[in-house]
């Protein structure tokens, strides 16, 4: 399998291929991040398609200081921001507003407990919770990527996201 | 199942994914648009023969100014009040061409 540098490179180089499987490889994991921040599925869809332009413009640029994920989900999540400040909107959902903003129907994943209590769970945390827990378990972002993405410093990561497992675990009754 | 295990799985699992086909398609033709888009418009042409003009009337102007105490319009004959007149005036003609000559150059790019 090609990996990121290769991808990059040959991206740089103009090659449509390696463009195309950079978004394919990138663009579901941005777009639930985007999806997590902003709440709505078209502007999330905007938000991915604006980023992905945005660092296709300037991938020359690219320096390898970071990954190449690190860089993209750090434009989504100042993208997704910026937007809803534009917006200047914060919902929040139960579980049937979450199932159509995510647009689940009542014949699939809904039907997997588990996950509804996972979700559920997850819409009660605090925005900044909710953002950490995206980059962390869905991003697989180091605590390091993490605070290069959002700014926010290393012991506040830790501190937050020992908070989310310890509050999660409780309330899912799974073990830390 | 650990807290950590659970959640990975859960948003790993569940993750929603685009389904639309021209989304991709969309993003790269945006991306390789760059050129069109955002490539400065370099002085060509008439506009750099204006920023030529300008160039040398300023640096003239300075020159004479500070090796005879004259301008250029004095030497050629025009009284010190009117040579400032004019050279305002033909700096802040050339500059109002050159200007409009750019908006359109990057108009006509975008």
């Amino acid at each position: 399998m090609i990996n990121d540098d290769q991808l990059i490179k040959e991206a740089i180089a103009g090659n449509r291929e390696a463009l195309n499987n950079l978004v394919e490889l990138y663009k579901d994991i941005s777009f639930n991040i985007a999806l997590s921040i902003v709440r709505d599925r078209e502007d999330a869809k905007d938000i991915v398609q604006e980023s992905f332009i945005r660092i296709l413009k300037n991938i020359e640029r690219f320096r390898n200081r970071s990954a190449f994920s690190t860089w993209l989900y750090r434009i989504v999540y100042n993208e997704s921001l910026r937007h809803l400040e534009k917006l200047k909107r914060r919902l929040m959902l139960d579980v049937k507003e979450y199932k159509s903003v995510y647009g689940l129907d009542d014949d699939d994943q809904m039907h997997d407990t588990r996950y509804t209590a996972v979700l559920e769970q997850i819409e009660k945390l605090t925005d900044k919770e909710r953002h950490l827990i995206m980059f962390f378990y869905l991003g697989e972002k180091s605590i390091k990527e993490i605070q290069e993405i959002t700014g926010m410093t290393s012991s506040n990561i830790k501190v937050t996201l020992h908070r989310i497992r310890k509050k999660l675990s409780e309330n899912l009754n799974v073990p830390l | 199942m650990n807290v950590d295990e659970l959640l990975k799985r859960s948003l790993r699992e569940h993750m929603i994914r685009i389904s639309d086909p021209q989304f991709t398609k969309t993003i790269i033709d945006g991306g390789l648009e760059k050129d069109a888009i955002t490539k400065p418009v370099p002085f060509t042409g008439f506009a750099s023969l204006i920023v030529g003009m300008i160039l040398m009337i300023t640096s003239s102007s300075i020159l004479l100014l500070f090796f005879y105490k004259k301008l250029p319009t004095e030497l050629a004959g025009f009284n010190p009040d009117t040579g400032v007149i004019l050279v305002a005036l033909a700096a802040t003609f050339l500059l109002y061409t050159l200007l409009t000559e750019v908006s359109i150059k990057r108009s006509r790019a975008r």
